[in-house]
């Protein structure tokens, strides 16, 4: 199970990145205005993680809740 | 609210840190000169554009010159067009043995700023006689400074300087959460108390995805620093190495069923993941040349990777960030001492 959520959180932080990298377009913005977008990049992937990591969280905490309750 | 009061603390550095992050202007610098290759012995004129300057309201002050380390040489004239695009006359430079010249600008908003290396002579000087040496570049007590708060202006970084606040505390909030597993791990091993267990794996749990965020951003850096997603550095290559030995940890513990024989082999292999992560991380990068700042020849905290405009918010962006890291993992903890309190299903 935590293997699965590791897996899916690295997919999920790699793939929108992976994608972008095929786009010709990408180099162009990421070099564009002093490359200031690619400081917004690094705090969108730092949000997009946590968050992820904490869905995935909240969802742990919601079956030992229900173990709680099952019991 | 009073038991909470460092989370709180942890918004608000980190408000700060990333306002102060996006807000503080950059330093003014030249970001590019036409031509980047003269002939000696010609008097030429040079395009420059600058990046953040304000050419236009400081032109009674602007001076210009180009340096070569053995002599320098000033501007004839200088024609300012907007806040961001000048012409600078030269005239005509000698036979000089360094080829290389640094464009330098003053003025009395932004202060001296310069273009290193930004301007070549032709190889080929042979018949031209060397010119004598002049001066113009104002003198260090006198040189007009730079009238605001900004950070520091870095070819090839620009604004990608601001990573700093984000992806380097990363690395630090991992480096915590893995020493406060280490110390979990050695009380362990001395007293053997599954509490203490519990503290090293969610310790560990919390910083992995640390571990994994620093990966991610200084990747996606390294793309347009260094033009490469990833590159054979000692200190990218010691990194990746961290994450794979405690994501190792986390198999090895899956691995074994028995619960204290499992508690003490994690135990002994932290230990041991900790000592290696000091070795790749932190020492064999300063023994080497790496192109990472923070190693050897290219100090970290030297006067320009961390300049003392960025230190207030560098400092809030690391302390926010780790008493994040401390949050995730107190949660996982509490989380997995009730998990141990229910009976084995």
């Amino acid at each position: 199970m935590k293997r699965k959520n590791l897996l899916l959180l690295l997919l999920a932080c790699f793939g929108p990145l992976l994608m972008s990298a095929n786009d010709s377009g990408f180099e162009n913005t990421m070099r564009a205005s002093g490359k200031i977008y690619v400081v917004y990049a690094v705090i969108a992937v730092i949000l997009l993680g946590l968050f992820i990591y904490l869905f995935i969280l909240d969802r742990k905490v919601k079956k030992l809740e229900d173990r709680f309750r099952d019991q | 609210m009073k038991r909470n009061w460092w989370k709180w603390l942890a918004l608000l550095l980190l408000l700060y840190a990333t306002t102060g992050g996006l807000l503080t202007p950059l330093s003014p610098g030249i970001s590019a000169v036409t031509p980047d290759i003269v002939p000696a012995g010609k008097a030429f004129t040079l395009d420059a554009t600058g990046y953040n300057t304000r050419l236009k309201a400081n032109e009674a002050t602007l001076t210009a010159w180009a340096d070569n380390g053995e002599r320098q040489i000033c501007a004839t004239a200088v024609r300012v067009k907007d806040d961001a695009h000048l012409a600078i006359d030269f005239p005509a430079f000698g036979n000089d043995k360094v080829k290389a010249y640094t464009i330098y600008l003053n003025n009395k908003a932004d202060g001296t700023f310069f273009l290193l290396n930004g301007l070549t002579m032709n190889s080929d000087t042979t018949g031209v006689a060397s010119v004598t040496k002049t001066s113009c570049k104002p003198a260090a007590s006198t040189a007009a400074k730079q009238d605001f708060h900004a950070l520091p202006y870095r070819e090839l970084l620009y604004e990608t300087i601001r990573n700093l606040f984000f992806h380097v505390p990363m690395w630090f909030t991992m480096i915590l959460l893995f020493t406060i597993s280490l110390v979990a791990s050695i009380r362990y091993l001395r007293n053997f108390d599954p509490e203490y267990d519990r503290r090293a794996t969610q310790a560990i749990n919390a910083g992995i995805i640390f571990g994994i965020l620093g990966l991610i951003t200084g990747s996606l850096w390294a793309r347009v620093a260094w033009n490469t997603w990833w590159t054979n550095d000692v200190k990218l290559n010691g990194a990746a190495i961290t994450m794979l030995t405690y994501l190792a940890y986390v198999v090895l513990r899956r691995s074994i069923d028995e619960e204290q024989k499992r508690a003490r082999i994690a135990a002994v292999f932290n230990v041991f993941a900790y000592v290696l992560m000091l070795v790749f991380v932190g020492i064999l990068p300063r023994m080497t040349d790496t192109l990472h700042p923070g190693n050897g020849g290219n100090p970290a905290f030297g006067q320009y990777d961390l300049d003392n405009t960025m230190r207030p918010v560098f400092y809030s962006a690391v302390l926010g960030w780790m008493l994040v890291g401390v949050w995730i993992y107190f949660l996982r903890l509490r989380m997995h001492r009730l998990h141990d309190k229910l009976p084995v299903a």
